[in-house]
C-alpha cells in the first residue's frame, strides 16, 4: 500500500535529507517549513527523480496556535490521508542565547522549538492514534545537560522531549509510535568550515537511520549511537569539573 | 574560521574559509569582503574552487533536477548536482548525459566551469556542446540566465567560476536504446599503432581511449590497450548504488611509488587486463566511470601527492612531440605511473581543454624531479603548438598559459568586464593572473 510522511523542516539539512530519502522509498511526502520557493523546488525534484507525490504545505512555527496547528495538520491528511510518518526536523537557535541580559530572542525560539511543535504533534496525534504510524521528532545533544551556551535552546528542547515522551506514555496502548532522536553535531551549513570536538554525521546517514528505526517502539535515542556514552559522561561528570568546561 | 583545502593532487593547499549556503536567500549573504570562489566536489587536480583568503562556496546542496522533458531529452539540474548520480537516474529514462567527467562526484557546476571531455570526446566534444543554458549568480546582477548566443556564456563555460556561481544549467542529453556497453580491448604494441588505431576506428565507436605504458623503452613505447566502446540496444536490469567519494580518504598513506613499483604496477594493469575476454559487455553504470573502486590508484601517491600533465598535440605534430617526451623520460628515468590517449576533435575555446588532435595524459609521483621533468614537457608543448589542461596542472604559470592560448588576453578582458569589482577569485585566477 502507498504510504506518506509529513515532514516539517524539510527545507535544509536533516529535513531535506529525509525528504530525499523517504521518497527515495517510494513514499509520497508533504514537506512543510516557512521557505516556501526552497520546497517547492525540492518537491519538482523529488516528483521527477522519484515518480512521487511531493506537496508543499507552508508552515511557520513561530506564528502557530493550536487553532492554526490543527487547521494546517488537517490540511496535510485531507492531502495524504493515507499518511503514517510524521518526522519534525524544525528548530532554531540564537546567536544571543548564551547568557547575555537582553533577551528578547526567548518567546520565538520557546515558540518555535517548542511550544509550535508541541501544538503540532498534539494535533497529529489525533489523526494517528489508531494508525500503525510514527511521529519522530528530532531533540539535539543540547538536552543532555545545561550549559552555559544555547541556554533557552536547550530548556526548549528539554521541554519538548518531555512533551513527546508523555505523550508517548498517554499513547502506549496505540499502535501509533512516538519517537524521539538526539542528534548530534551534523554537517550542515552551521557546521560547516568549523573545528568542533567530535565528528559530524552526515544527514543522509542519520535520515537513513530515521527510517530504518521507523517501526521500533524506541523512546529517546541517540544519533549517531557513539553520543550515548558521551551522554552519560556529560551527564554524571562531577559539577566541580563540569562548570570549568568551556562548549 | 581558517580553513585548510587541498587541489586533489596534493601539491597545493590554500587557507581561506568555507561557506555552505543551503538555500537561494543564502546567496544574497555570501560574505564579500574577500574574494569567493563556487566549490563542488573538490576535485579539479588544481585548486580552482579555493584560495588563500578566498572564500569557498560549496555548492552541493543545490543539487536538485529542476526539470525534465523525457521526450526531447533536456533536463535542467542545479550545478551541485553530481554528474554520476544524474547519468544513473538518466539511465534509468533511456538518456545520458554525453560528456562524462572521470569521477561520479564531479559536480554539474564542476564540468562546466573547466568545460571537461569524457571518453566520447572525438564524438560529442566537450561539455559546452550540450549545454543550453546556464543560470549564474553575481553579487551585482544576481540571478541571471545566459545561453550560447552571448559573451557571458561563452566565458562561464570553461571559465573556473570566475564569471559568477552557477546555480544550474539546462542540458541536452543523448539518447540510448538499451543499459549495456561492448568493449572491446585491442592490444596495441606501441604507440604509433594505438593512434592509428584510435584515428582510424574514432568515427565507428562511442568511446575509444587508449591505456599506454610509457615507462618502456625503444620500440616499445607506448604498448597497451586501445578500448573502443559502443552502446549496445540490449537492456538488464540494474539498481545502481549511489555512489559514494572515495577519493578522499586514506590521507596518511605513504607514498607507494618509485620507478620499481611503478613498473611492477603497469605490467600488473597489463597482466589483469590480459586475464578479461578481449570483447565484452558491461553495464553502462559501470562503464561509466572506470576509475570507481579502483581509487587506490591515486592513494599510492601518498601525501605528497601527484602530478599530471595533459596536453593535445595536433595530429600532424603528435610523432615529433612524442618523440621528445619518449627522449625526456629515458634522459629523467622518471616513472610514469599512468600513461593514456585520446582523440580529440572540435575547436579551441577560450583557455579550456577543447580543440582537435591527440591527447597525451601522464601522471607522476609529486617530486623535485617531476617539477623538471614538467618544464621539459612544457618546452615541447610550446614547440609543437600543444594546449594543456588547466583542470589537470597545479603549477603552470601565466607565462605558460599565455603562450598556450591564443585567446588568454580576450578571455581576461571578458571575465573583468563581467566581474569588474573582482568578486570572484581563487588559486587559480592569482596563479595564471586573470
Amino acid at each position: 500500500m502507498k504510504q506518506a510522511a509529513i515532514i516539517i523542516g524539510a527545507s535544509s539539512g536533516l529535513g531535506r535529507a529525509l525528504a530525499e530519502a523517504i521518497a527515495r522509498t517510494g513514499t509520497d511526502v508533504i514537506m512543510s517549513a516557512r521557505a516556501e520557493q526552497e520546497l517547492q523546488i525540492l518537491a519538482t525534484h523529488l516528483r521527477i527523480r522519484y515518480q512521487i507525490q511531493a506537496e508543499v504545505i507552508p508552515l511557520d512555527l513561530a506564528t502557530l496556535t493550536t487553532a492554526t496547528a490543527k487547521n494546517y495538520v488537517d490540511q496535510c491528511f485531507e492531502k495524504m490521508p493515507h499518511c503514517s510518518q510524521v518526522y519534525i526536523t524544525a528548530g532554531i537557535i540564537d546567536e544571543l542565547d548564551k547568557g547575555t541580559e537582553a533577551v528578547d530572542y526567548l518567546p520565538k525560539l520557546m515558540q518555535v522549538n517548542c511550544m509550535g511543535i508541541s501544538y503540532v504533534m498534539n494535533a497529529c496525534c489525533q489523526w494517528l492514534q489508531n494508525r500503525s504510524a510514527n511521529i519522530t521528532l528530532i531533540s539535539s545533544i543540547a538536552a543532555i545537560r545545561p550549559r552555559g551556551s544555547n541556554i533557552a535552546y536547550s530548556a526548549s528542547k528539554i521541554a519538548l522531549e518531555y512533551m513527546a515522551l508523555g505523550l508517548r506514555h498517554h499513547f502506549a496502548q496505540s499502535p501509533l509510535r512516538i519517537q524521539v532522536y538526539r542528534a548530534g553535531y551534523m554537517e550542515t551549513a552551521l557546521s560547516t568550515g568549523k573545528k568542533l570536538l567530535f565528528p559530524v554525521a552526515k544527514p543522509e546517514r542519520v535520515a537513513r537511520v530515521l527510517i530504518k528505526n521507523r517501526h521500533k517502539d524506541t523512546g529517546l535515542i541517540y544519533v549517531p549511537v557513539f553520543w550515548l556514552p558521551l551522554s552519560w559522561v556529560l551527564q554524571y561528570l562531577p559539577w566541580f569539573i563540569f562548570k570549568k568546561l568551556k562548549f | 574560521m581558517p580553513y585548510l583545502i587541498q587541489s586533489f593532487d596534493k601539491t597545493t593547499t590554500t587557507i581561506g574559509s568555507l561557506v555552505e549556503p543551503e538555500r537561494y536567500r543564502d546567496l544574497w549573504n555570501l560574505p564579500l569582503h574577500k574574494p569567493i570562489i563556487a566549490r563542488g566536489a573538490g576535485l579539479s587536480y588544481c585548486a580552482a574552487s579555493a584560495g588563500n583568503q578566498c572564500v569557498s562556496v560549496d555548492m552541493r546542496n543545490f543539487n536538485r533536477i529542476l526539470s525534465f522533458d523525457e521526450i526531447n531529452g533536456i533536463i535542467t539540474v542545479e550545478a551541485g548536482i553530481p554528474a554520476g548520480e544524474l547519468n544513473n537516474f538518466l539511465i534509468g529514462k533511456n538518456w545520458v548525459l554525453p560528456v562524462l567527467p572521470g569521477y561520479p562526484a564531479i559536480t554539474i557546476g564542476g564540468c562546466i566551469g573547466f568545460n571537461v571531455h569524457g571518453k566520447s570526446q572525438y564524438k560529442v566534444g566537450t561539455f559546452i556542446n550540450w549545454v543550453k543554458s546556464i543560470t549564474l549568480f553575481h553579487p551585482d546582477t544576481g540571478l541571471q540566465t545566459c545561453t550560447p548566443d552571448t559573451e557571458l556564456f561563452q566565458l562561464t563555460v570553461g571559465g573556473m567560476g570566475l564569471t559568477g556561481i552557477i546555480i544550474s544549467a539546462t542540458i541536452a542529453l543523448k539518447k540510448i536504446d538499451g543499459n549495456l556497453m561492448s568493449i572491446q580491448a585491442m592490444k596495441v604494441p606501441e604507440i604509433q599503432t594505438a593512434v592509428e588505431v584510435m584515428a582510424t576506428k574514432a568515427e565507428e565507436y562511442d568511446y575509444i581511449y587508449a591505456w599506454n605504458n610509457f615507462n618502456l623503452r625503444g620500440k616499445h613505447f607506448g604498448k597497451g590497450i586501445v578500448y573502443l566502446e559502443n552502446h549496445l540496444p540490449d537492456r538488464k536490469e540494474l539498481n545502481p548504488k549511489p555512489y559514494i567519494n572515495k577519493l578522499n580518504r586514506f590521507k596518511k598513506i605513504p607514498v607507494l611509488y618509485n620507478g620499481l613499483t611503478v613498473k611492477t604496477m603497469n605490467r600488473v594493469y597489463e597482466l589483469m587486463d590480459a586475464l578479461q575476454p578481449r570483447q565484452r559487455v558491461i553495464d553502462l553504470v559501470q562503464a561509466s566511470f572506470p576509475i570507481y573502486n579502483k581509487e587506490l590508484y591515486y592513494y599510492f601517491f601518498g601525501k605528497k601527492g601527484f602530478r599530471e600533465y595533459q596536453v593535445i598535440f595536433d595530429l600532424d605534430k603528435w610523432q615529433a612531440a612524442v618523440a621528445e617526451i619518449q627522449k625526456i623520460i629515458a634522459q629523467m628515468n622518471m616513472p610514469i605511473a599512468l600513461g593514456s590517449l585520446k582523440i580529440f576533435k572540435g575547436e579551441p575555446h577560450n583557455i579550456s581543454f577543447s580543440g582537435s588532435g591527440l591527447c597525451v595524459t601522464i601522471d607522476v609521483p609529486n617530486n623535485k624531479k617531476s617539477i623538471s621533468f614538467f618544464e621539459a614537457l612544457d618546452k615541447i608543448t610550446l614547440k609543437y603548438g600543444g594546449i594543456i589542461n588547466l583542470s589537470k596542472d597545479s603549477r603552470a604559470d601565466a607565462n605558460l598559459v599565455k603562450h598556450c592560448f591564443p585567446h588568454y588576453e580576450q578571455f581576461k578582458q571578458g571575465i573583468h568586464r563581467h566581474d569588474p569589482n573582482q568578486y570572484f577569485g581563487s588559486e587559480i585566477r592569482t596563479r595564471l593572473d586573470l
